[in-house]
């Protein structure tokens, strides 16, 4: 019956009947549409950019590292099927249109048939066994966001500890643990880094500055997110333009740790002098 | 470039960022090195989806990186909170919350009528390329111009592929209300269809 409902189908027996579920089906142009957005993807910049913002940019040990998203997150506890299908599933749609040009896609692509009759199965059970899903209810949510003051825009959005924290509201979540500062330090570094950032962004490197010496006098030599705060205290300085002390100090770091993830970011910064 | 006065701390501060530097893996407690490993994983894992997923809720190519390293910024500080198996559904709401902040925020109030084509890679046959980008276009401000609910089935029934039970797990309703909201979806998508081809053949010579 989803043989005939997808636009990555064959859909050339599918334009005329409606589907076991009633659903209308697509026309051509239909299709033609919404397969548009098969090739709208992420940049290759994107994900280690992301891993650097949530904080475990260090992880990105090599390009090596990369290539291998699929194993890592089959390392979520029981999520792990779940999350390959979901994975496989989402590439899908881009691998099957651009022929197998999306390179992190062939990986999953050999996955793909058996995750999704996997997927497929357990739908199947379930919608005749079950007629409440677990999980969290976006229902709320997505029909009548709540009503929070307006981002300020792409300037500070990394700084906003409200609106998108509060809004997944962790009360919803299944499970919820009653204790979720097992982990202050990190979570501090996190937000005094955020800080930092946030000042960046809005064109404040004093304010970055200070934020990043209160990384150090805070975290020094400890802290998880060094290399990170060294590399936004780079960015600071050329931006404040103190390039002598940035030179210094990406030099120094260059030196100790020519195959750093953040080698290419810190000499882009260098290269490029005080960016945006 | 933008100068500003020292802060005197930095002479102070530089020399323990260099030791930092120098010992770049030292003194991390093992939990915390979990924590950072899922976290990875997470983003691994999501991000292209949550990527996708936000490009299709309206943020424009130029913004969507920033919004899913804001997505996953949340999910990195709330780790603790997300169930296992429940990452996707957490990063979903997060991601949902950021599109619709955006939407009511500047970048949203001047639409995103992107250069087409601008964030595409380039491939063999360029007219190809253009029918395809325009047609992004279109999609883009046809699921605009849905309700959320409506669009969130479109973006991830069809778009996603994802299976009925997972769109319905992900969105906290009944597998049933899932399909007769994907009933709606495509009724409305293909009216908006109508609408826009109407327009735009009238718009756009």
């Amino acid at each position: 019956m989803r043989k005939a409902a997808h636009p990555g189908r064959d859909e050339s027996k599918t334009m005329t009947d409606l589907s076991d579920d009633g659903l209308p089906e697509w026309t051509g142009e239909e299709l033609a549409l919404l397969r548009s957005a098969d090739d709208d993807r992420p940049p290759g910049r994107s994900l280690p950019a992301t891993l650097t913002a949530a904080g475990v940019g260090g992880a990105l040990a090599s390009g090596a590292a990369a290539a291998k998203g699929a194993s890592v997150a089959a390392g979520v506890g029981s999520a792990t099927a779940k999350w390959t299908t979901f994975l496989a599933a989402s590439k899908w749609v881009g691998v099957v249109m651009l022929g197998g040009t999306l390179v992190t896609g062939t990986v999953v692509l050999s996955r793909r048939a058996q995750q999704r009759e996997r997927a497929e199965q357990r739908e199947s059970s379930a919608v005749t066994t079950k007629a409440e899903p677990r999980g969290t209810s976006h229902e709320a949510l997505i029909a009548t966001p709540a009503p929070e003051p307006a981002a300020s825009g792409a300037v500070d959005t990394e700084s906003r500890e409200g609106p998108p924290a509060s809004s997944v509201n962790p009360s919803n979540l299944p499970g919820r643990r009653a204790t979720p500062r097992s982990q202050p330090d990190i979570s501090l570094e996190i937000a005094v880094l955020d800080d930092a950032r946030a000042a960046l962004r809005g064109g404040r490197s004093s304010e970055a500055l200070a934020a990043l010496d209160r990384y150090g006098a805070e975290f020094g030599k400890n802290g998880s997110l060094r290399v990170e705060a060294t590399v936004l205290r780079v960015d600071a300085l050329l931006r404040s333009g103190q390039r002598d002390r940035a030179t210094a100090l990406a030099d120094a770091f260059l030196t100790r740790n020519p195959k750093s993830p953040y080698a290419a970011r810190l000499r882009a910064l260098m290269a490029d002098g005080a960016p945006r | 470039m933008i100068r500003e006065p020292a802060s005197p701390h930095h002479a102070l501060m530089d020399a323990p960022e260099l030791a930092m530097a120098r010992v770049p893996d030292a003194g991390v407690a093992p939990f915390a090195r979990e924590r950072d490993a899922r976290i990875t994983a997470i983003v691994r894992a999501e991000h292209d989806f949550i990527w996708r997923l936000l490009r299709r809720l309206g943020i424009p190519a130029a913004s969507v990186d920033d919004a899913t390293q804001q997505v996953f910024c949340v999910a990195a500080r709330r780790v603790d909170d997300i169930k296992p198996g429940s990452e996707r559904s957490f990063l979903f709401g997060a991601a949902v919350r950021v599109a619709s902040d955006r939407r009511r925020s500047r970048e949203f109030r001047d639409p995103p009528v992107e250069q087409a084509g601008e964030e595409m890679d380039p491939a063999p046959n360029p007219e190809e390329l253009a029918e395809t980008r325009q047609r992004r276009v279109i999609l883009q401000e046809i699921l605009e111009s849905m309700p959320m609910e409506l669009r969130a089935v479109i973006i991830l029934f069809e778009l996603e592929q994802m299976t009925k039970l997972e769109v319905s797990e992900l969105l906290g309703i009944p597998v049933g209300t899932a399909v007769s909201r994907l009933r709606r979806a495509r009724e409305e998508f293909k009216a908006c269809a109508r609408r826009h081809t109407r327009g735009v053949t009238k718009a756009r010579p």
